[in-house]
């Protein structure tokens, strides 16, 4: 087997092992717990027999009615439906006002691309639910349509720190570029730098990203509580006041693969990009030796 | 010391002040005093709330909402994060360091607000009186929140263990017939990876505070009322930012009316009062997390 199908397929492993395993955790928490609801209601027998039948339904796309009735598959799907983009866009708008700010502050001379990175960096740790409600109330953010997509967006993209650690983490790739001899060369000969510099960011962009990822899922949460959009917050913040149970473990299974998604996309990625991964471990070992 | 760190040190001894003279106030901060909505006064700096509690009063009793929590938040962080990092950075090929590594990848894929909120809601349904028990549920929540950081705290352990093991004097002590506990403990610990430590503290801390104001602003799972926090302080003014807003939009743009807009904003819509939890909990969080910087800096030196 070729090095570099054996580091993916064994990232694959980790990653369906990750998630296999919080669904056992969470499953006992919920089954070990005293009093519990899971065991009460009419079920399989045994807690085995629960993870079984939960991921028999997860396969088969068809995980029964949570107990307060609703089909849990078709709740988790349409909730990502709505929850997926919205984190997928505040992403891309956050890494491109980084960009932005990254070149502010390193190309030219003037003060005033230095002080805007700070101030954001100051000011990007304010709590989404603040500036949800900020906007909800001094920009009368509408119920439903194109407004109420953009300032969620907005806000996810701005709100719990996303913005700053992306701008900083990015700087500081950009700023240990900055001094390599290629840049150097490639400025000597007149060629555009960014141009050079570009494929070393996409790897360091997409590890911040992932880094980002747990909380990007906690801010989701409040946003749409605050904001009022039908996702998968919402859904799972319900189903936690109601105690239901069955729907919330499974959106909470499945937000962890979404997670734990965004770093198996990191490490695929490397693989393809950076070829010291390729090297499977054994190998590396002997040349370090 | 930039400005940053002075920012960030001084916050955190406002928030240490805060929270001693919480302790020394003897004032029920869920006591009704005046009329409700009163304006900024003498007896209340801050005016009263939308139930006529003092804002000043509730401001600062806030501080017992996140600030034992949050030091058991890092304190449990900490008791398995530390060994955990050491040992992974100190004995990479080990089994247990291998079990460690997994255990610890599988944690960080938790996002911690939904932990946090999927742990409570068990732990409620599955308790006969809620009521009698909702005073710990701060503490549930700052031990899920702390164990959620263990990952990235074991990290950052981790990779300095790791760094140092390789390091001359480590060599020496080796030869010079130390053990490996004391090594680990005194040289490597305790003398190189205390500003990383402390780094992860504040980080915790600070996203302990945005974590309680969040949920307290959400109303189920976070400071149960009427005990007071910047979030449900927040929550209980919803109302008013509305009026606020009408009054602060005034009928022209010439300066007397735009004053007077913010004068009755003040004396009649609570601006003042949405405006010190607003302010506490931004520059609190910011603050923390640059004092986090501060120690990541000298870490660094």
């Amino acid at each position: 087997m070729p090095p570099a199908v054996r580091v993916a397929a064994s990232r694959l492993a980790t990653f369906a092992a990750v998630v296999f395993a919080s669904s056992v955790v969470f499953g006992a928490l919920l089954w070990f717990t005293p009093g519990s609801p899971a065991r009460s209601h009419d079920g399989p027998g045994s807690f085995l027999g629960w993870v079984g039948s939960f991921w028999r339904g997860a396969v088969t796309a068809d995980m029964g009615r949570s107990y307060r009735g609703y089909p849990v598959d078709e709740m988790v799907l349409r909730g990502a439906g709505r929850t997926l983009p919205l984190i997928a866009a505040a992403v891309l708008l956050a890494v491109l006002l980084s960009a932005g700010l990254v070149l502010l502050r390193n190309v030219g001379t003037g003060r005033s691309g230095r002080v805007l990175f700070a101030a954001v960096g100051a000011l990007s740790p304010t709590p989404v639910f603040l500036l949800a409600y900020l906007a909800l109330v001094l920009l009368a953010v509408p119920p439903e349509g194109p407004g109420l997509w953009a300032a969620a967006i907005a806000v996810l993209a701005l709100g719990d720190g996303m913005l700053g650690e992306i701008a900083r983490g990015l700087d500081a790739a950009v700023r240990g570029l900055l001094d390599r001899d290629f840049v150097h060369s490639a400025r000597l000969r007149g060629f555009p730098v960014w141009r050079r510099l570009l494929p070393h960011l996409v790897l360091p962009t997409a590890q911040l990203v992932a880094d980002r990822g747990a909380y990007l899922v906690g801010g989701v949460l409040v946003l749409e509580m605050v904001l009022g959009v039908q996702g998968l917050g919402l859904i799972g913040y319900k189903a936690a006041a109601h105690a239901d149970f069955p729907l919330l473990i499974a959106i909470t299974v499945f937000v962890t693969a979404v997670v734990a998604g965004m770093q198996l996309g990191v490490d695929l990625l490397r693989l393809g990009v950076d070829p010291r991964v390729r090297k499977d471990r054994r190998s590396r070992r002997r040349e370090t030796r | 010391m930039t400005a940053r760190d002075r920012f960030g040190l001084s916050v955190v001894g406002m928030l240490v002040v805060l929270r001693i003279v919480a302790i020394f106030i003897d004032a029920d901060p869920a006591a009704l005093t005046d009329a409700p909505m009163a304006p900024p006064s003498i007896a209340h700096p801050f005016g009263t709330d939308a139930l006529g509690r003092d804002i000043l009063l509730r401001v600062v009793e806030s501080s017992e909402a996140f600030f034992g929590p949050g030091l058991f938040a890092c304190l449990v962080a900490l008791l398995l994060g530390v060994p955990g990092g050491a040992l992974v950075g100190y004995r990479p090929g080990s089994r247990s360091a291998t079990v460690v590594r997994f255990g610890l990848t599988i944690v960080a894929a938790w996002p911690q607000l939904v932990l946090v909120v999927v742990v409570v809601a068990i732990f409620t349904a599955s308790i006969d009186d809620p009521a009698a028990w909702s005073h710990l549920r701060l503490y549930l929540l700052a031990g899920v929140l702390g164990l959620s950081f263990v990952p990235q705290v074991a990290g950052a352990i981790g990779e300095k263990v790791a760094w140092f093991r390789r390091e001359r004097f480590v060599e020496a002590a080796i030869a010079h017939g130390l053990t490996h506990a004391r090594i680990l403990g005194l040289h490597i610990l305790w003398a190189n990876c205390r500003n990383v430590v402390l780094r992860q503290a504040c980080t915790l801390f600070g996203t302990f505070l945005l974590v309680e104001t969040s949920l307290s602003y959400l109303g189920d799972y976070g400071v149960p009322p009427p005990r007071p926090s910047w979030g449900n302080i927040l929550a209980g003014l919803r109302s008013q930012v509305i009026h606020v807003r009408s009054l602060l939009r005034p009928d022209s743009w010439a300066p007397a009316d735009v004053l007077e807009g913010i004068g009755r904003a003040v004396s009649e819509g609570g601006a003042v009062a949405l405006a010190v939890p607003t302010v506490l909990i931004v520059v609190s969080i910011a603050g923390v997390l640059a004092a986090g910087e501060y120690f990541a800096a000298r870490d660094r030196a």
